[in-house]
Protein backbone atom coordinates (compact mmCIF):
# COMPACT_ATOMS: atom_id res chain seq x y z
CA UNK A 1 0.00 0.00 0.00
CA UNK A 2 2.80 2.53 0.42
CA UNK A 3 4.81 1.86 -2.60
CA UNK A 4 1.76 2.43 -4.63
CA UNK A 5 2.68 2.51 -8.49
CA UNK A 6 5.76 1.48 -7.90
CA UNK A 7 7.19 -1.48 -10.61
CA UNK A 8 8.38 -4.92 -8.03
CA UNK A 9 11.94 -4.21 -9.95
CA UNK A 10 12.36 -1.06 -8.46
CA UNK A 11 11.80 -2.55 -5.22
CA UNK A 12 13.86 -4.43 -2.54
CA UNK A 13 12.28 -8.15 -2.08
CA UNK A 14 11.04 -8.45 1.63
CA UNK A 15 12.89 -10.93 2.88
CA UNK A 16 15.80 -8.98 2.29
CA UNK A 17 14.49 -6.18 3.44
CA UNK A 18 14.33 -7.87 6.58
CA UNK A 19 17.59 -9.33 6.92
CA UNK A 20 19.30 -5.84 6.11
CA UNK A 21 17.05 -4.46 9.17
CA UNK A 22 18.19 -7.36 11.22
CA UNK A 23 22.28 -7.02 10.36
CA UNK A 24 22.12 -3.67 10.66
CA UNK A 25 26.00 -1.80 11.95
CA UNK A 26 25.90 -0.49 15.03
CA UNK A 27 26.30 2.72 13.73
CA UNK A 28 22.93 2.73 12.02
CA UNK A 29 20.76 1.19 14.68
CA UNK A 30 22.01 3.89 17.21
CA UNK A 31 20.83 6.49 14.44
CA UNK A 32 17.60 5.41 14.13
CA UNK A 33 16.62 4.81 17.18
CA UNK A 34 17.87 8.37 17.70
CA UNK A 35 15.24 9.26 14.65
CA UNK A 36 12.57 7.23 16.65
CA UNK A 37 13.15 9.52 20.11
CA UNK A 38 13.29 12.44 17.82
CA UNK A 39 10.09 11.51 16.28
CA UNK A 40 8.39 10.53 19.15
CA UNK A 41 9.92 13.15 21.95
CA UNK A 42 7.28 15.20 22.77
CA UNK A 43 5.00 13.21 25.02
CA UNK A 44 2.10 13.20 22.51
CA UNK A 45 2.88 10.57 20.33
CA UNK A 46 4.21 7.04 20.53
CA UNK A 47 7.19 5.71 22.32
CA UNK A 48 10.47 5.20 20.42
CA UNK A 49 10.08 1.53 20.68
CA UNK A 50 6.60 1.65 19.60
CA UNK A 51 7.33 3.66 16.41
CA UNK A 52 10.49 1.26 15.74
CA UNK A 53 8.62 -1.86 16.35
CA UNK A 54 5.68 -0.94 14.43
CA UNK A 55 7.78 -0.01 11.63
CA UNK A 56 9.53 -3.36 11.96
CA UNK A 57 6.36 -5.15 11.51
CA UNK A 58 4.98 -3.20 8.25
CA UNK A 59 8.10 -3.94 6.74
CA UNK A 60 8.63 -7.49 7.48
CA UNK A 61 4.37 -7.78 6.12
CA UNK A 62 5.59 -6.11 3.11
CA UNK A 63 3.26 -3.10 3.82
CA UNK A 64 6.05 -0.66 3.56
CA UNK A 65 8.70 -1.45 0.92
CA UNK A 66 12.11 -0.67 0.00
CA UNK A 67 12.71 0.94 -3.15
CA UNK A 68 16.40 0.26 -4.51
CA UNK A 69 16.76 3.95 -4.79
CA UNK A 70 17.51 4.58 -1.14
CA UNK A 71 19.66 4.05 1.55
CA UNK A 72 18.23 1.70 3.99
CA UNK A 73 17.86 4.11 7.35
CA UNK A 74 16.64 6.89 4.85
CA UNK A 75 13.82 4.12 4.12
CA UNK A 76 13.12 3.23 7.96
CA UNK A 77 13.27 7.08 8.95
CA UNK A 78 10.79 7.65 5.98
CA UNK A 79 8.69 5.11 7.58
CA UNK A 80 8.69 6.41 11.35
CA UNK A 81 8.29 9.57 10.29
CA UNK A 82 4.95 8.48 8.79
CA UNK A 83 3.72 6.43 11.56
CA UNK A 84 5.31 9.27 14.36
CA UNK A 85 1.75 11.12 13.20
CA UNK A 86 -0.49 7.83 12.45
CA UNK A 87 -3.43 8.51 14.39
CA UNK A 88 -3.32 4.79 15.85
CA UNK A 89 -0.21 5.76 17.86
CA UNK A 90 -2.12 8.91 19.28
CA UNK A 91 -3.24 7.99 23.28
CA UNK A 92 -6.79 8.97 23.58
CA UNK A 93 -5.50 11.95 25.74
CA UNK A 94 -3.25 13.54 23.08
CA UNK A 95 -6.07 12.53 20.60
CA UNK A 96 -8.26 15.36 22.63
CA UNK A 97 -5.74 17.68 23.00
CA UNK A 98 -5.26 17.45 19.13
CA UNK A 99 -9.20 18.28 18.59
CA UNK A 100 -8.97 21.30 21.19
CA UNK A 101 -5.40 22.62 19.11
CA UNK A 102 -7.52 21.96 15.96
CA UNK A 103 -5.00 19.08 14.37
CA UNK A 104 -6.32 17.24 11.68
CA UNK A 105 -4.04 13.86 11.42
CA UNK A 106 -4.10 11.44 8.38
CA UNK A 107 -3.33 8.06 8.68
CA UNK A 108 -0.14 7.18 7.05
CA UNK A 109 -1.70 4.45 5.29
CA UNK A 110 -3.77 7.23 3.43
CA UNK A 111 -1.12 9.47 2.42
CA UNK A 112 -0.66 8.13 -0.46
CA UNK A 113 -3.88 9.10 -1.62
CA UNK A 114 -3.81 12.73 -0.64
CA UNK A 115 -2.35 14.92 -3.67
CA UNK A 116 0.51 16.95 -2.50
CA UNK A 117 -1.21 20.35 -4.03
CA UNK A 118 -4.08 20.52 -2.06
CA UNK A 119 -2.74 19.33 0.88
CA UNK A 120 -3.93 21.21 4.42
CA UNK A 121 -4.00 17.37 5.97
CA UNK A 122 -0.47 17.04 5.39
CA UNK A 123 0.90 20.47 6.75
CA UNK A 124 -0.92 19.45 9.80
CA UNK A 125 0.64 16.39 10.15
CA UNK A 126 3.57 17.53 9.38
CA UNK A 127 2.56 19.85 12.24
CA UNK A 128 2.63 17.23 14.83
CA UNK A 129 6.31 15.95 14.49
CA UNK A 130 7.40 19.60 13.93
CA UNK A 131 6.51 20.43 17.88
CA UNK A 132 9.57 18.46 18.24
CA UNK A 133 11.62 20.71 16.95
CA UNK A 134 10.01 23.46 18.41
CA UNK A 135 10.46 21.76 21.63
CA UNK A 136 14.61 21.57 20.90
CA UNK A 137 14.42 25.39 20.28
CA UNK A 138 12.72 26.54 22.94
CA UNK A 139 15.36 24.55 25.44
CA UNK A 140 18.22 25.84 23.25
CA UNK A 141 16.69 29.58 23.35
CA UNK A 142 19.59 32.32 24.24
CA UNK A 143 22.05 29.65 23.19
CA UNK A 144 23.43 31.04 19.89
CA UNK A 145 24.92 28.84 18.56
CA UNK A 146 22.85 25.53 19.29
CA UNK A 147 20.17 28.04 17.93
CA UNK A 148 22.17 28.66 15.10
CA UNK A 149 23.19 25.07 14.68
CA UNK A 150 18.79 24.50 15.30
CA UNK A 151 18.51 26.80 11.59
CA UNK A 152 21.68 25.06 10.16
CA UNK A 153 20.09 21.78 10.19
CA UNK A 154 16.83 22.59 8.98
CA UNK A 155 17.65 24.52 6.35
CA UNK A 156 19.74 21.05 5.26
CA UNK A 157 23.43 22.40 6.06
CA UNK A 158 25.93 20.24 6.46
CA UNK A 159 29.77 20.05 6.99
CA UNK A 160 31.32 23.32 5.85
CA UNK A 161 28.18 25.11 5.62
CA UNK A 162 27.07 24.21 9.06
CA UNK A 163 30.83 25.17 10.02
CA UNK A 164 30.83 29.00 8.80
CA UNK A 165 26.76 29.69 9.57
CA UNK A 166 27.64 28.97 12.99
CA UNK A 167 31.37 30.34 12.48
CA UNK A 168 32.87 27.42 14.89
CA UNK A 169 35.86 24.18 13.50
CA UNK A 170 34.96 21.20 13.03
CA UNK A 171 35.83 19.93 16.36
CA UNK A 172 33.72 22.19 17.50
CA UNK A 173 30.86 22.05 15.31
CA UNK A 174 30.91 17.82 16.81
CA UNK A 175 30.76 18.90 20.27
CA UNK A 176 27.99 21.13 19.65
CA UNK A 177 26.28 17.99 17.69
CA UNK A 178 26.92 15.46 20.64
CA UNK A 179 25.51 17.76 22.64
CA UNK A 180 22.03 18.22 20.42
CA UNK A 181 21.88 14.52 20.10
CA UNK A 182 21.82 14.08 24.11
CA UNK A 183 18.93 16.50 24.25
CA UNK A 184 17.25 14.50 22.10
CA UNK A 185 17.98 11.00 23.39
CA UNK A 186 16.94 12.92 27.16
CA UNK A 187 13.52 13.92 25.50
CA UNK A 188 12.60 11.06 24.91
CA UNK A 189 13.55 10.22 28.91
CA UNK A 190 11.54 12.61 30.09
CA UNK A 191 8.31 11.28 28.50
CA UNK A 192 9.22 8.04 30.53
CA UNK A 193 9.67 9.58 33.26
CA UNK A 194 6.13 11.80 33.10
CA UNK A 195 4.62 8.45 32.23
CA UNK A 196 5.79 6.54 35.01
CA UNK A 197 4.73 9.77 37.47
CA UNK A 198 1.49 9.69 35.82
CA UNK B 1 17.88 13.25 -0.01
CA UNK B 2 14.07 12.71 0.51
CA UNK B 3 12.18 11.18 3.18
CA UNK B 4 8.60 10.40 3.14
CA UNK B 5 7.75 12.72 0.43
CA UNK B 6 8.85 16.57 -0.09
CA UNK B 7 11.98 17.25 1.68
CA UNK B 8 11.25 19.60 4.57
CA UNK B 9 12.66 20.71 7.72
CA UNK B 10 12.03 17.69 9.59
CA UNK B 11 13.81 15.79 6.57
CA UNK B 12 16.92 18.16 7.59
CA UNK B 13 16.51 16.71 10.81
CA UNK B 14 16.07 12.95 10.06
CA UNK B 15 19.12 13.67 7.87
CA UNK B 16 21.13 14.98 10.89
CA UNK B 17 20.23 12.02 12.76
CA UNK B 18 20.85 9.30 10.06
CA UNK B 19 24.05 10.21 8.65
CA UNK B 20 25.84 10.29 11.86
CA UNK B 21 28.95 8.45 11.35
CA UNK B 22 31.01 9.37 14.27
CA UNK B 23 32.52 7.44 17.01
CA UNK B 24 29.94 5.39 18.84
CA UNK B 25 29.98 6.83 22.19
CA UNK B 26 28.45 5.88 25.16
CA UNK B 27 25.19 7.17 24.67
CA UNK B 28 24.74 5.65 21.37
CA UNK B 29 25.46 2.12 22.78
CA UNK B 30 22.34 2.65 24.66
CA UNK B 31 20.90 3.49 21.83
CA UNK B 32 22.18 -0.47 20.30
CA UNK B 33 20.53 -2.02 23.31
CA UNK B 34 17.14 -0.35 22.96
CA UNK B 35 17.08 -1.10 19.32
CA UNK B 36 18.00 -4.59 19.60
CA UNK B 37 15.45 -5.12 22.35
CA UNK B 38 12.81 -3.36 20.81
CA UNK B 39 13.12 -5.68 17.47
CA UNK B 40 13.63 -9.20 19.35
CA UNK B 41 10.20 -8.27 20.63
CA UNK B 42 8.96 -7.31 17.47
CA UNK B 43 9.97 -10.69 16.11
CA UNK B 44 8.12 -12.35 18.84
CA UNK B 45 5.01 -10.35 18.38
CA UNK B 46 5.24 -11.50 14.41
CA UNK B 47 5.70 -14.93 14.76
CA UNK B 48 2.69 -15.30 17.73
CA UNK B 49 0.36 -13.31 15.19
CA UNK B 50 1.65 -15.86 12.43
CA UNK B 51 1.28 -18.52 14.49
CA UNK B 52 -2.54 -17.32 15.41
CA UNK B 53 -3.13 -16.73 12.16
CA UNK B 54 -2.20 -20.44 11.39
CA UNK B 55 -4.12 -21.50 14.02
CA UNK B 56 -7.33 -19.54 12.77
CA UNK B 57 -7.27 -21.06 9.29
CA UNK B 58 -6.66 -24.32 10.40
CA UNK B 59 -9.47 -24.74 12.97
CA UNK B 60 -12.09 -22.94 10.45
CA UNK B 61 -10.93 -25.55 7.98
CA UNK B 62 -11.76 -28.31 10.51
CA UNK B 63 -14.56 -26.65 12.07
CA UNK B 64 -18.18 -27.20 10.66
CA UNK B 65 -20.35 -24.21 12.15
CA UNK B 66 -24.00 -24.43 12.05
CA UNK B 67 -23.48 -27.24 9.02
CA UNK B 68 -25.62 -30.17 10.39
CA UNK B 69 -28.69 -28.69 10.84
CA UNK B 70 -28.65 -26.95 7.42
CA UNK B 71 -26.99 -30.05 5.64
CA UNK B 72 -29.41 -32.83 7.40
CA UNK B 73 -32.70 -30.99 5.92
CA UNK B 74 -31.53 -30.65 2.93
CA UNK B 75 -31.02 -34.27 3.01
CA UNK B 76 -34.36 -34.70 4.42
CA UNK B 77 -36.21 -32.62 1.38
CA UNK B 78 -33.80 -34.48 -0.88
CA UNK B 79 -34.61 -37.73 -0.07
CA UNK B 80 -38.36 -36.51 0.00
CA UNK B 81 -38.08 -35.79 -3.31
CA UNK B 82 -36.00 -39.19 -4.70
CA UNK B 83 -38.72 -40.65 -2.80
CA UNK B 84 -41.25 -39.26 -4.57
CA UNK B 85 -39.53 -40.24 -7.82
CA UNK B 86 -37.61 -37.13 -8.86
CA UNK B 87 -35.21 -38.03 -11.17
CA UNK B 88 -32.41 -35.34 -10.16
CA UNK B 89 -32.54 -35.87 -6.60
CA UNK B 90 -31.65 -39.74 -7.45
CA UNK B 91 -28.88 -38.26 -9.61
CA UNK B 92 -27.75 -36.38 -6.67
CA UNK B 93 -27.95 -38.71 -4.06
CA UNK B 94 -26.51 -41.27 -6.18
CA UNK B 95 -23.49 -39.09 -6.96
CA UNK B 96 -23.30 -38.75 -2.95
CA UNK B 97 -23.50 -42.20 -2.14
CA UNK B 98 -21.89 -44.24 -5.15
CA UNK B 99 -22.61 -45.22 -8.78
CA UNK B 100 -24.24 -48.54 -7.74
CA UNK B 101 -27.29 -46.17 -6.15
CA UNK B 102 -30.39 -48.52 -7.13
CA UNK B 103 -34.10 -48.30 -6.21
CA UNK B 104 -32.69 -51.25 -3.22
CA UNK B 105 -30.20 -49.14 -1.85
CA UNK B 106 -33.12 -46.14 -1.37
CA UNK B 107 -34.02 -48.16 1.89
CA UNK B 108 -30.15 -48.27 2.86
CA UNK B 109 -29.55 -44.47 2.87
CA UNK B 110 -32.98 -43.72 4.49
CA UNK B 111 -32.12 -45.74 7.41
CA UNK B 112 -28.58 -43.81 7.31
CA UNK B 113 -30.19 -40.31 6.68
CA UNK B 114 -32.84 -41.43 9.72
CA UNK B 115 -30.47 -42.29 12.07
CA UNK B 116 -28.93 -39.36 11.06
CA UNK B 117 -31.64 -36.89 11.79
CA UNK B 118 -32.60 -38.64 15.06
CA UNK B 119 -28.74 -37.77 16.47
CA UNK B 120 -29.93 -33.91 15.39
CA UNK B 121 -32.83 -34.08 17.10
CA UNK B 122 -31.25 -35.21 20.12
CA UNK B 123 -28.58 -32.90 20.38
CA UNK B 124 -31.02 -30.10 19.90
Amino acid sequence: MASPDVPEELLHDVEETVETFRNLPERDKANLMRAAQFLAGRGNLASPEELLSEAFIRISDGVRRWRKSETFPFFVGGVLKSLASDRMFLTDESKVKRLKQGFDVVSSDDEHKIPDSEDGKLAAKKGLIELAIRHLEVHYAGDEEMELLLMGIQDGLIGQDLQDLLGVDAKRLEALRTRLKRQIDKMAETLKEKEGAS
Amino acid sequence: MTIGGEKDQIDNFLEFILTDDSPMAPEDMVLVEMFDRTISEAESQLTRARFERAKAGALAAYSKPEGNVVNLERARALLQRAKDGDTSAQVTLAARFGDGFMDGDMDAIAEDLAELLDDDDQEN
